[in-house]
């Protein structure tokens, strides 16, 4: 029993330790995210309740823009599922480290499933040990999670009293390239990636934001033949 | 638009967003997945911030301005180039906001 409650505490507090820088990152976030819903008419509850049930930055600050420019509610849904599309990828890969959890565990761990849990989940739990891992994810998780959602109540409340001639949305693209950033480590990903930052411009002024996702088809598109071509002149090179 | 739209997209966000974290950890007992979709996936984050970016980049208000006369163009340059040296969020976002703002009150 003591050992037991030994580990739930270290991985537990070791899992929240780790997280700590990061919240510098979340807590600006938040914030803009916040007080950008309150100056564009959106209710303080939908506000805060958008971050509790949806719980993912980049994709509730992309829906509150899509919103401001009137684009259909189904088209947003549609966009907020790209955006976050990644997550399916990431389920994927902590899948095997937390399929012995049973399922309130991983129906909680799935809710808490972000950027910066995902990183820090895979480059710490190398260990076979479900119980460790589900607690270092809850220290980590829940840590990212209250940052989250205080920093939002912080700029929800802030809201009104930030003047409009700030223009502190623009933090918003500011937050993606950076975001952006970490993502280019290949060459057909920074590829892809002008690519589809060329066709978004171009294809701007198509109905309903589809230029958006044309953009993003053609740049994963054109990231996999580039991957695929790479793979073949390498294995043609003479050992 | 009304507040009803905002809680389609609330509810619709929450579902489709629970759909894809929950997918493979609650559904599926030992994590493979298709290569070809796994290869895709991993294009995503890059590409969709990308074209989310170059957007809010272009436009001005409600209007698209392409030209140097955008400070949102000249800022975001700057911001990008940040980024890309430094990879230092808080500092991108500094000298990204500056920038907007030196460059707003310049052109006008």
């Amino acid at each position: 029993m003591n050992l037991r409650k030994t580990i739930v505490n270290t991985s537990l507090v070791s899992g929240f330790k780790d997280q700590l820088p990061y919240n510098l990152g979340v807590i600006p976030y938040g914030v803009v995210f916040g007080a950008y819903a309150i100056s564009i008419g959106i209710s303080p509850v939908q506000a805060i309740s958008f971050s509790l049930l949806v719980n993912a930055g980049s994709a509730q600050i992309a829906a509150l823009g899509l919103f401001l420019d009137n684009i259909n509610p189904i088209l947003i849904i549609f966009s907020i599922a790209l955006i976050n599309l990644r997550f399916m990828l990431y389920s994927a890969s902590l899948a095997v480290k937390l399929y012995k959890l049973n399922s309130y565990w991983k129906l909680l761990l799935s809710y808490w499933l972000t950027d910066t849990t995902f990183l820090l989940i895979l480059n710490k739990c190398q260990l076979d040990n479900p119980n460790e891992h589900k607690w270092y994810y809850f220290g980590v998780a829940f840590g990212q999670w209250s940052a989250w959602e205080l920093s939002c109540v912080l700029g929800v409340l802030l809201g009104p009293v930030i003047p409009a001639s700030l223009s502190l949305g623009f933090a918003l693209p500011l937050l993606f390239i950076s975001l952006l950033m970490g993502h280019l480590s290949s060459k057909p990903m920074v590829v892809s990636a002008i690519t589809s930052g060329i066709l978004a411009v171009v294809l701007i002024n198509l109905p309903n934001n589809f230029g958006l996702f044309f953009s993003i088809l053609i740049g994963i598109l054109v990231g996999l033949f580039i991957e695929q071509k790479q793979k073949t002149n390498r294995s043609t090179i003479p050992l | 638009m009304n507040s009803q739209s905002m809680w389609i997209i609330i509810i619709g966000g929450m579902i489709v967003t629970y759909i894809f974290r929950s997918s493979f950890i609650v559904f599926l007992k030992n994590g493979n997945i298709p290569i070809v979709l796994f290869k895709s996936l991993r294009f995503t984050p890059a590409v969709v911030l990308s074209a989310l970016i170059m957007q809010m980049l272009v436009k001005n208000g409600e209007a698209v301005q392409l030209s140097i006369n955008n400070p949102r163009i000249i800022a975001g340059i700057i911001a990008i180039i940040i980024a890309w040296k430094f990879h230092n969020t808080g500092l991108t976002l500094i000298t990204g906001m500056c920038s907007l703002w030196l460059f707003t009150f310049i052109i006008k």
